[in-house]
């Protein structure tokens, strides 16, 4: 059954986009920062702020809030970098600080929500424009970021991280505090009410 | 499926297992499509001024704090330069001897001294026990709540 439930993805590109050093991404320039470089802790912030702010912005839907969180997920991550565990990736850690203040600006807003959710639609814009928009209409993706509005965070988040930032199921993991043998299912319950709310859609 | 959603992909393999063929397979082939259109979707950029306001942050904020290991380290240091000195005051002039004579006194008063309390507070005890009483549950109460509102706080 597992394959079944693989469905057709090809394996994550996981840090596909990152520079690797020693095996662990960023680690001479985090121990470069550890001394008290800044353009070294520029370049890192440079290096992970697009999945940082994104996935900010996914849980969130707010992009004032959002670039507030992450910068503050990075400030944090500065003050502690002499906590930070070498055989972390370094921009899952930066992740989990910034999940952490999303989920906590979450629990202490009182009322859900009110924004127009398409209006968010279009400051989640695509990666490389030209090559996608030639491969799926832009209504689509604007419905499709709408459908995904409407569902919780947890949900939204494990969708982006999976289908958005190509991350493993592992990686997953480590940023949600969960337990690896959940992810596929969360991701199945995830989409299973993403079609749902794309079927009832006009 | 709402029903008996899986919280495992355990849970998720026997209850796709659990579906006849043909409505396994087309829920299979509708989540493979949704797929396809998820995987085109990209994270957006932040705003263009973003690396700028978080290195303005930083530059702004206290110096990082020191690692585990440095304060451990720093606590070593500290003890063992504390212990070095008591040593060496005691043993001045004694020799080695005086400072374990120095020891076996601080073990001797020491027990004098908790003999003392222990007789203070069995006096203090027997003549006022009511209000001795209170007076530790008041104090029990107020730091309970204080630690309450500090938690609260906290959260």
């Amino acid at each position: 059954m597992n394959t079944a439930l693989e469905l057709s993805l090809p394996d994550p590109l996981s840090l596909s986009m990152m520079a690797v050093e020693e095996g662990v991404p960023y680690l001479q320039e985090v121990r470069r920062a550890r001394r008290g470089d800044s353009d070294a802790f520029a370049q890192l912030v440079r290096s992970i702020q697009r999945p940082v702010y994104g996935i900010c912005l996914r849980l969130l839907r707010s992009d004032a809030e959002a670039s507030e969180v992450a910068q503050e997920a990075f400030l944090r991550a500065y003050q502690n970098l002499n906590r930070y565990d070498e055989s972390r990736p370094f921009d899952l850690w930066v992740m989990a600080i910034a999940r952490n203040l999303c989920l906590d600006l979450l629990r202490r807003r009182s009322r859900m929500s009110t924004e127009d959710v398409s209006e968010h639609a279009n400051v989640l814009p695509s990666g490389e424009a030209s090559l996608e928009q030639t491969a799926i209409d832009k209504q689509e993706k604007k419905s499709l970021e709408e459908a995904m509005g409407t569902l919780s965070a947890d949900d939204r988040e494990v969708l982006a991280l999976y289908y958005v930032q190509r991350r493993t199921t592992k990686e997953i993991a480590e940023v949600m505090n969960v337990a690896p043998g959940t992810i596929m299912a969360r991701l199945f319950r995830a989409r299973e009410k993403l079609r749902k709310v794309m079927q009832a859609k006009p | 499926m709402n029903d008996k959603d899986p919280k495992t992909d355990a849970e998720l393999d026997a209850l796709l297992a659990a579906l006849p063929n043909d409505e396994r397979d087309e829920l299979l082939e509708e989540h493979r499509q949704l797929e396809k259109d998820l995987l085109r979707l990209a994270d957006p950029l932040p705003p263009a001024d973003f690396v700028h306001q978080v290195m303005q942050k930083v530059a702004a904020a206290p110096a990082p704090a020191m690692s585990p290991r440095d304060v451990a380290m720093a606590v070593v240091i500290t003890v063992a330069t504390f212990g070095a000195g008591v040593v060496m005051f005691l043993s001045h002039g004694a020799g080695f001897e005086g400072v374990g004579l120095t020891f076996a006194d601080t073990f001797v008063r020491a027990r004098e001294l908790f003999i003392g309390v222990g007789s203070a507070l069995e006096t203090v005890w027997r003549t006022a026990a009511v209000p001795v009483a209170l007076g530790l549950a008041a104090m029990l109460g107020s730091s309970v709540l204080a630690l309450k509102k500090l938690g609260k706080v906290a959260a």
